[in-house]
């Protein structure tokens, strides 16, 4: 074991020291990159690994949040039957329960594990209260009674006067008071009930009260019943009357009719919908009484909308839709038996529409956030390709020695991969970790693939920039001078022209017809949907062809100055260099994503109240249709994307600024050096540093804001935000230029601030230190 | 720990014939190292007139580019003083010291130190502008130093497109811009070949002879010692030899 455990021990020793090696050197040699670069790989997988976590969480809030806003009849499955279950032995409705239960288990899986509970009811057809000729002469009334049973109604109700019900046998029509007079006298079957205080009080019923009822002919249960049937009394005798517990309970399912009167009036009279309970042990009874018709079986699956995913909804929906093909009309809450009688057996639900509402709110938000995060990959991926230029920058003296010394491009290659995806997977794997611990929550699958995929591109950034080290001549390579600006290669220019050509033809397509494809309005049209980061690209590159000739033109006037602090910082950033303009692009896409990103957010916070009144009715029901109704949750889902883009936005700006002067620090000392060496102050050698920084991040600022606002013109009219509002409230997608200015300013003081530290380092460097590394 | 000096003002006649430029007293200069300390300079107590090439020869580590930063004011000395043409500049802070060095003195490296993406004008520029010298002054200075190193119809180009002997002449022009007193150059023919090496020293030599200029030159270069009106020799920091020729 003793052995086992050594051999253990150095295995894992040899493959640390393989694995940390090259890691050391790398981090100790080139400690300011390599830390950057781990950096840029931690933010954004932290960001893409976040990204999926939060949209979940999301899904699921903004799905509960609309379940529970839901009634409880409205989310909850109802299965109806209409037929005369079998009713043998000495408790029936035990037969009731089995079969909800029944139901219940040849459910989907989907739909089982979001029921939380279930119930049934049992109601009788309907039967005309027989009333004297006074009361139907003075109001035109119409009054309908059934019997019901309840599950779980003793733990519901308190009997508050006189007594549970019993089996009664047969009463005197002459004992019951207000009978029309044409009514002959004899014995009818009498059943004692229950009945609820509020059906009580507007009956005006008391104790000791009886009903002379008559089945209704045109109820669709008694369908079928024996015609001596509809010509036979009966009475009910109220020997109870009880209150419920808490008449708004979920348990009633929006059904209180068990305890209160349902009155519907209309112009020509008022109908009046009572029950009763009876006798347990009269069911088989009064159900005999309507044989060969019906009864109506209700079974109630509450559902529990904590239990309901995003995830699963779109299954849970279909699942719950095929049941009701399979099992009948599927009807989206009518307060009316199905129209088919002939099948007997349906199911009712708001629960699929409810869920489709959720999930079109949930696309939209996803919408928005995929928006978002795909500027932040662009955003980084550009920023991973000025790491790649700057670390192919620092590296080329070495890869020539290397080079010089018989190394072949595959072990370059293999070299510069290994150490790639030595410095990105770790990063990767703690930006999971910090994705986890920012949403206190635990990372999902594609956490783990769009963080992989982000380490990935990272690897293949630094690879492809520093590649082409070993690509050219050696002799040139030997030769080439760092501080020799290099000019545009053909390629690079034809490259450029087509992008920018590309980009102008996909804002005016956009424009034109939307992300939509013009065949069926459906699919997106993957051109088009990629203008944004086109436009992105094609901005970055006029801004980097036209930011150096404005450059210089300030430059030759500051000039004609006789100092030098304005004249050298112009004239050293208008030259054309790769890590001198890619900050200025991540700063441009940093900001026009988080000026984009804001003109979302602040249209989100302050929708405007659209009048609905004063709309014609045609326009009021057309805007009523489209809307879902608030629902928080999703609109904090878009905040919480809004406040993610402008902390990597801001985050990002730092590190290209950081980037930038880390790739400019050693020539910048050098130069600073000799230029104290003819007199310069340390004053005017910090000025130098502020004045190569200051244009960037101004100009920076000012496109950024313009590239937001290209992005909303282009964006917004594709995003039905207003979806996740009531009906009167109308979102506006539109710029608020204060905020965007302000963005703009926080990006300006962030560069500016990141210079001053930088300069003022260097401002304290001892001089002859520095003349000696210039040497 | 910097070390007080008494201050005095040197003799204004050396050798009888120029008056002192600089002058080092018991210059030390000792740096940290290791848990130790190295000393770059010791003891060093020298005397350069005006008017006279005088070069510093010595093995690397001999201390000859500690001496010239001391003399230029790059560095500071841990003890001893440094006197240059009227001032102590071993006590000055560093605001006076800039004043020094824009004034008094013009630096040539052995790298040329030009700035790349600045045209051989723009680069003489530099010092100019750093004095806030008026426009017209400066074009004519400028004109006046690139012909002077014979450079007036390369004045356009930049350093990259020059030979690393014109690129060496441009940084010699810069240096005589502001019409210093003392040119303190460090290994200025270090990155040449020895035919474009001996035209740099024939130029410092001239400049010398016809401007009136000091000049203290580090070097390893047998031709411009031999072409030097004093040779200084230094080793581990402290004076070995020091004799007059007569280039002069």
């Amino acid at each position: 074991m003793a052995d086992h455990g050594e051999k253990d021990s150095n295995g894992i020793r040899r493959v640390t020291a393989l694995i940390g090696a090259p890691l050391r050197r790398r981090m100790g040699s080139d400690r300011v990159m390599a830390s950057t670069f781990m950096m840029v790989i931690l933010i954004t997988a932290a960001a893409v690994a976040a990204i999926p976590i939060i949209l979940n969480r999301v899904g699921d809030r903004g799905l509960f949040e609309t379940l529970e806003s839901a009634m409880v009849i409205q989310r909850g499955i109802n299965v109806e039957l209409e037929a005369s279950l079998p009713r043998d032995g000495d408790a029936p409705l035990e037969l009731v329960t089995e079969r909800g239960h029944n139901y219940r288990d040849e459910l989907p899986d989907s739909l089982q594990t979001i029921i939380s509970d279930t119930q049934w009811t049992v109601d009788s057809p309907r039967h005309n209260q027989l009333l004297d000729e006074l009361t139907v002469a003075t109001g035109g009334f119409q009054q309908y009674f059934q019997f019901r049973y309840q599950s779980g109604l003793e733990d519901q109700i308190t009997l508050t006067d006189g007594r549970e019900p019993e089996p009664r046998g047969t009463i005197e029509l002459s004992e019951i008071t207000d009978l029309p007079d044409d009514v002959e006298d004899g014995a009818i079957p009498a059943y004692e009930v229950k009945i609820g205080q509020g059906t009580a009080d507007i009956l005006e019923l008391e104790l000791g009260d009886t009903l002379a009822l008559l089945p209704d002919s045109n109820d669709l249960l008694n369908r079928g019943a024996h015609r001596g049937y509809f010509e036979a009394y009966f009475a009910v005798e109220i020997v109870g009357i009880f209150e419920p517990a808490d008449p708004d309970d979920d348990f009633w399912y929006f059904d209180q009719r068990t305890f209160e009167t349902d009155v519907f009036t209309d112009p020509d009279q008022t109908i009046y919908y009572s029950m009763g309970i009876p006798a347990e042990s009269v069911l088989e009874e009064l159900q005999a009484m309507n044989d060969p018709g019906n009864w109506r079986y209700s079974w109630r699956y509450f559902v529990d909308p904590d239990t309901v995913e995003m995830a699963g909804s779109t299954r849970t929906g279909a699942d719950l839709r095929a049941i009701s093909q399979n099992l009948g009309p599927y009807e989206e809450l009518v307060d009316l038996p199905p129209a088919s009688a002939a099948r007997q057996m349906s199911i009712r639900s708001l629960l699929p529409t409810l869920l489709t509402g959720a999930e079109r709110q949930f696309a939209l938000t996803t919408a928005v956030l995929s928006l978002v995060i795909a500027g932040i990959v662009t955003i980084g991926v550009a920023l991973s390709g000025l790491l790649g230029a700057l670390v192919a920058s620092r590296r080329t003296p070495e890869i020539a020695l290397l080079r010089s010394r018989g190394a072949s491009p595959r072990q370059l290659n293999l070299t510069q991969l290994t150490e790639g995806a030595l410095l990105a997977i770790p990063a990767a794997i703690i930006g999971i970790v910090v994705a986890a611990l920012i949403t206190a929550d635990r990372p999902v699958l594609d956490s783990f693939i769009a963080a992989l995929a982000v380490s990935i591109v990272g690897v293949l950034a630094l690879w492809l920039l520093t590649r082409r080290i070993w690509t050219v001549d050696l002799g040139n390579l030997m030769g080439r001078r760092a501080d020799v600006p290099a000019g545009s290669s053909q390629r690079r220019v034809v490259a450029e022209l087509v992008i920018v050509g590309l980009a102008i033809a996909g804002i005016v397509l956009l424009r034109q017809r939307g992300v939509t494809t013009t065949a069926d309005q459906q699919g997106v049209d993957p051109f088009v949907a990629a203008v944004p980061v086109l436009a992105g690209l094609a901005t970055g590159i006029i801004t980097v062809r036209v930011f150096p000739w404005m450059l210089r033109q300030l430059a030759r006037v500051a000039g004609r100055r006789t100092d030098i602090v304005p004249f050298l910082g112009l004239r050293r950033i208008a030259e054309p260099s790769l890590g001198r303009h890619l900050p200025l692009v991540v700063m441009i896409l940093a900001l026009g994503v988080a000026v984009f990103a804001g003109a979302i957010w602040y249209s989100i916070e302050t929708p405007e109240t659209i009048p609905i009144e004063e709309l014609s009715v045609e326009e009021a029901e057309a805007l009523t249709s489209t809307r879902a109704g608030v629902n928080e949750a999703f609109q904090e889902g878009i905040t919480q994307g809004f406040w993610l883009t402008i902390f990597m936005a801001g985050l990002y700006a730092a590190l290209a600024v950081v980037c930038a002067l880390a790739l400019t620090a050693d020539e910048r000392r050098r130069d600073v050096g000799y230029l104290r060496t003819m007199g310069a102050s340390r004053d005017q050698a910090l000025g130098l540093t502020l004045i190569e920084q200051i244009p960037s991040a101004l100009l920076a600022g000012i496109i950024g804001v313009g590239f937001g606002g290209l992005l909303t013109w282009l964006i917004a009219p594709g995003l039905d935000i207003a979806s996740l509002y009531p009906p009167e409230e109308q979102v506006v997608i539109g710029i608020n230029w204060l905020l965007a200015i302000g963005q703009a300013f926080g990006l300006i003081v962030v560069a500016v601030g990141a210079a001053f530290v930088f300069a003022w380092i260097a401002r304290r460097s001892d001089l002859t230190d520095v003349l000696r590394a210039g040497e | 720990m910097q070390h007080s000096v008494e201050v005095t003002t040197p003799a204004r006649q050396s050798r009888g014939f120029s008056p002192t430029l600089v002058q080092t007293t018991n210059l030390v200069r000792e740096y940290p190292s290791g848990g130790g300390v190295l000393t770059a300079v010791s003891d060093l107590s020298i005397e350069i007139p005006e008017r006279r090439l005088v070069c510093i020869k010595g093995r690397s580590g001999s201390g000859k580019t500690t001496l010239l930063n001391l003399i230029g004011g790059l560095d500071r000395p841990t003890s001893g003083g440094i006197w240059l043409d009227g001032d102590w500049i071993s006590e000055l802070d560093e605001a006076d010291l800039v004043r020094v060095r824009r004034d008094k003195i013009g630096f040539v490296f052995q790298t040329f130190g030009l700035i790349p993406i600045l045209t051989a004008t723009e680069n003489v520029e530099v010092p100019l502008r750093l004095a806030n010298t008026p426009v017209d002054e400066r074009a004519e200075r400028v004109e006046d130093v690139l012909g002077l190193v014979g450079l007036g119809e390369r004045a356009k180009h930049r350093p990259h497109e020059l030979s690393g002997g014109e690129q060496q002449r441009v940084a010699i022009a810069r240096a005589l811009a502001n019409h210093p007193k003392l040119l303190i150059a460090d290994e200025p023919t270090g990155q040449l070949d020895l035919r474009t090496g001996r035209t740099i020293m024939q130029l410092l030599v001239r400049l010398v002879r016809e401007t009136g200029l000091s000049a203290v030159v580090a070097t390893h270069d047998p031709t411009l010692i031999d072409l030097a009106d004093r040779v200084i020799e230094l080793r581990d920091g402290q004076l070995v030899a020091d004799s007059d020729s007569d280039n002069g």
